[in-house]
């Protein structure tokens, strides 16, 4: 059913192809001027300047470019720089207008030719400015890309209390930038790649040459490639495309919005997918365990980050089946709670109209109502929303006798136990699955609970992410790997990059030289 | 495209149905179950009364016996139904209570001395044929009917069923003179090679019941549930009590004593005379049977050792003589004990010191022959009892305050 799907669309695409007959620049100014602002469509923000130089007074020159999108400054000092030159007089008389300009008057550094209107039209649309030059068949593309763009500022969505403060932003440039200020090393590859028929929004794939394993930076690149869609508006869209598996409440790939969470993973060998116009760049491929780190876990003290690692670890299982578990134990294993705690509970349970998996349910939604509300509505109403939440929906809701005041106990602990986990996609994994597992408890108790996990587990174990095994190194199981999961050694232990996941070249293995432990009886310590 | 979809959504729905169609089968909101704390087995001659003291949530987690309004609530209700047997007699409660009876939390048993005499396989088939009540129950023997010991309430604990088996735990503990008896240990002991177990006593001492919460109201209650004698049972009956010393010779010979306290008489050279207490925190018995002359006797040494919590003679106790002298008469004190239990123990040819296993285990072929009349074999068996008392601490202070005042006497004249 996809197939047939995929195969009409790149039928489709071919036929657009067909349409597009390459249009090459001619001597004319005016046709070329003409022709370039017909596939531009026009507008009040394209920006047309003609221009005449000294030593060539026939020709004219125009300068094009889209207001808003180029970097004023450059096209100021660019100008100006034209404006100075146009006056003075060539030196050497047998240069052509276009050479002249090509390589004495331009003040920006990045120029090349092009010859087509289709490449000098796209260029423009990108901020680049262009010069036709009459006479020419060829056209200057100047890159003054810029424009206002959001500054590097703390990212929002995960943040830490040690460990540096930048965040990535909107812009490609700036976000490829951050990378490369940390990992100044000539095998940093930054392949990039236009995806999206209308956006053609700019992708940069970054991986370490000789670390990262070639086999999945050629899966990246040609699943990029397959790609067929008119618009990239965010990484979620590559994402959904590129990942392994369609159907499954797990996150395949990482996202992030820290500079040096993308860069740790470069240098374990992982490839970091940019794109232009979000600051959450994903990582690929990546294992289960992952989403419990914090790359604070790296800066801290290896013993607090193990601890935490654990509560993180604890929290995904509370989150995930707390009330489930609650439900199972209160209308089934009575039995298995001590007698005190029985009868508080069953105390609290007189004149609870509804059962406990329903009173659970009533609950967890209204969670997720206030949560999403919490979400969505502007901030100003925030205090609005706490209070009605905090008060209305917890106290009054168990005075007035509708749910248990344990039920209220299970879900916030459910709800906070879920904020704690560091990556919000596999929160929200917890999140889906908790419906499902309070479903079955309440069907079939703890036995539907434990089924339910079975079947997740053989899930879990099933998945790849770009061809390595989810559960690694749990499952198969790579012991060395194992420093770096639940708990973190030291760094001075951690001698070699993950098994696996790094290329497999021996040398490129090594991260850190032996006996770097410190003790006060080495030599020079 | 439509043909998949429609199959997810009949998938969907046919595993969601197939959820809601068990009905959750042995789903039981809390709500819904009566907590029973506590059990009682009477027998009238052709029936089986069961009494259950149920729990009344709400009641006990509003503070002691009072709701919002501040009407005092009883925390417990105690009803009985009567079958002819244990379980039809639980099945006609169904008849009168709103809630379906609830055992997993069940502390106590407690047997009327009338069911103990005639016999109580049938509880114990109950208890290990059912997996709802637990093993862990502790058994007890009342004089009298089982029900009324039920409908007692307790000091400082609400439950009174749980309170019950606080008190024979704690005594167990502390004391040592009453064993806790679960119904596993009671169901091991009549099927052992000796086939007799025992039983510790409950009782309400005191002649007015406890039944009301207006009796909390004073400071001093009518009457109290109390720990009394040890009942002995023979083949899943009961055929007579032991006092409360003898009661401790049993728990010794049991090797059951965990910490218990022992008074010993004493005479100071002024010729004044007291008591000396040893708190023993730690004792164990060897047991050991013995072939004299091809008859069965047994040996039993006993390992105490103790703190001396109090002292009444003007003894000084730096004196290595004068200690030696108080472990020698402690020992004496313990093995009269012991020996009184054992004789009490021949006298109803009753094995209740598991007596019978160690015989067996040491002298297979010849058990084959004591088994077939084992309570005369056990009733002739001598025993020989060596203690080893040892008081590894004298306290805080050395001397007595009687030596103290003797001495400053001795100074004054």
């Amino acid at each position: 059913m996809f197939k047939k799907q995929t195969a009409g669309n790149d039928k489709q695409a071919g036929d657009d192809q067909k349409q597009h007959v390459e249009q090459l620049l001619v001597p004319d100014l005016e046709q070329n001027m003409e022709r370039l602002e017909r596939f531009l469509g026009g507008g009040a923000d394209i920006v047309c300047r003609t221009l005449t130089h000294r030593s060539f007074p026939n020709q004219r020159y125009a300068l094009f470019y889209i207001d808003g999108i180029v970097d004023g400054t450059a096209i100021g000092t660019m100008l100006l720089g034209l404006l100075e030159d146009a006056n003075s007089q060539a030196t050497e008389e047998t240069d052509s207008l276009y050479t002249h300009l090509m390589e004495r008057s331009i003040a920006v550094g990045k120029i090349f030719p092009a010859t087509a209107v289709e490449e000098v039209g796209y260029a423009m649309l990108e901020g680049s400015s262009v010069i036709l030059v009459d006479g020419s068949l060829r056209a200057i593309i100047i890159d003054t890309t810029g424009g206002e763009s959001r500054s590097v500022e703390e990212p929002t969505s995960q943040t830490v209390v040690r460990g540096p403060k930048e965040g990535f932003t909107e812009n490609l440039r700036t976000n490829t930038a951050l990378v490369r200020r940390i990992i100044k090393s000539p095998k940093l590859r930054v392949d990039y790649k236009i995806v999206g028929r209308e956006t053609r929004t700019n992708i940069a794939v970054i991986y370490l040459q000789g670390i990262a394993q070639d086999d999945v930076v050629k899966e990246v690149h040609r699943r990029i490639e397959q790609i067929e869609i008119d618009a990239i508006l965010e990484s979620g869209y590559i994402e959904e495309f590129i990942q392994d598996k369609a159907f499954t409440p797990f996150p395949l790939i990482q996202n992030t919005e820290r500079p040096d969470t993308a860069c740790a993973s470069i240098l374990e060998g992982q490839v970091v997918i940019m794109v232009s116009g979000t600051p959450f760049v994903l990582i690929t491929p990546v294992t289960f365990v992952k989403f419990f780190q914090s790359s604070e876990d790296y800066y801290q003290r290896y013993d607090i980050s193990t601890f935490l690692r654990l509560i993180r670890m604890t929290s995904f299982f509370i989150s995930m089946l707390l009330p489930s578990l609650y439900i199972a134990i209160t209308t089934f294993h009575q039995e298995m709670l001590p007698t005190s705690l029985l009868i508080s509970l069953a105390a609290q349970r007189e004149g609870v109209p509804f059962p406990a998996l329903v009173e659970a349910f009533l609950m967890e939604i209204t969670f997720e109502i206030l949560r999403e509300a919490g979400v969505r509505m502007p901030r100003i109403i925030g205090p609005a929303i706490s209070i009605v939440g905090a008060l209305v929906l917890g106290q009054a809701a168990v005075q007035a006798g509708l749910v248990s005041a344990a039920m209220v106990i299970v879900v916030s602990f459910t709800a906070i136990a879920s904020f704690v986990i560091p990556a919000v996609n596999m929160g929200i994994a917890a999140r889906l699955i908790r419906f499902v597992l309070m479903i079955l408890a309440g069907s079939f108790g703890l036995f539907g609970i434990m089924s339910g996990l079975m079947v997740l587990l053989a899930h879990l174990c099933g998945l790849r992410s770009f061809g390595k095994p989810y559960l690694l190194p749990f499952s198969p199981l790579i012991v060395s790997n194992l420093k770096d999961t639940f708990i973190r050694v030291p760094w001075w232990a951690m001698r070699k990059r993950p098994i696996g996941m790094s290329s497999h070249q021996v040398p490129n293995q090594n991260r850190i030289g032996g006996g770097k432990r410190p003790d006060p009886d080495q030599e020079g310590a | 495209m439509i043909r998949f979809v429609r199959g997810a959504v009949m998938t969907a729905a046919l595993l969601g149905l197939s959820l809601v169609a068990t009905g959750c089968w042995n789903r039981i909101e809390l709500n819904e179950l009566a907590i029973t704390s506590a059990t009682g087995i009477d027998w009238d001659g052709h029936n089986w009364i069961v009494s259950y003291q149920v729990l009344i949530p709400a009641a006990i987690s509003a503070g002691v016996g009072t709701t919002g309004g501040g009407t005092p609530q009883s925390p417990v209700i105690v009803y009985s139904t009567k079958g002819k047997s244990i379980r039809e007699a639980m099945m006609h409660s169904y008849s009168e209570s709103p809630r379906k009876l609830f055992y997993a939390h069940n502390r106590v048993v407690i047997l009327s001395e009338e069911v103990a005499r005639r016999g109580f396989n049938e509880l114990l088939d109950v208890y290990f044929r059912n997996s709802g009540p637990r093993e862990t129950v502790s058994m007890l023997v009342t004089p009298g009917k089982a029900r009324r010991i039920l409908e007692q309430f307790m000091q400082l604990q609400i439950i009174p069923g749980e309170g019950m088996k606080d008190i024979i735990t704690s005594e167990a503990r502390n004391s040592s003179i009453l064993p806790n008896v679960p119904v596993y240990q009671m169901a091991m002991d009549l099927t052992s090679d000796a086939k007799s177990g025992v039983l510790p006593e409950i009782f309400i001492s005191g002649t007015e019941d406890t039944s009301t919460l207006d009796a909390f109201t004073h400071t001093t209650i009518p009457s109290k549930l109390k720990l009394g004698r040890l009942a002995i049972m023979r083949e899943d009956h009961m055929i007579g009590w032991m006092n409360r010393k003898q009661s401790l010779g049993v728990s010794f010979l049991r090797n059951e004593v965990k910490q218990t306290t022992i008074a010993i008489p004493c005479t100071d050279e002024e010729g004044h005379s007291g008591f000396d207490t040893i708190l023993i925190q730690q004792s164990s018995t060897k047991l050991k049977p013995k072939l004299n002359e091809g008859k069965l006797g047994y040996t039993a040494e006993v390992h105490a050792s103790g703190t001396l919590s109090e002292s009444d003679c003007a003894q000084n106790l730096y004196k290595t003589s004068v200690t030696q002298k108080l472990e020698s008469s402690g020992g004496q004190q313990l093995q009269a004990i012991i020996d009184g239990a054992w004789k009490q123990g021949q006298q109803m040819k009753t094995d209740v010191f598991g007596a019978a296993e160690k015989a067996h285990r040491k002298y297979p072929k010849a058990w084959k022959q004591w088994s077939q009349d084992w309570g005369s074999v056990f009733a002739e068996a001598p025993l020989e009892t060596k203690v080893h008392l040892r008081i590894t601490r004298m306290g805080l202070s050395n001397k007595s305050f009687q030596y103290l005042t003797e001495q400053g006497q001795k100074k004054g004249r």
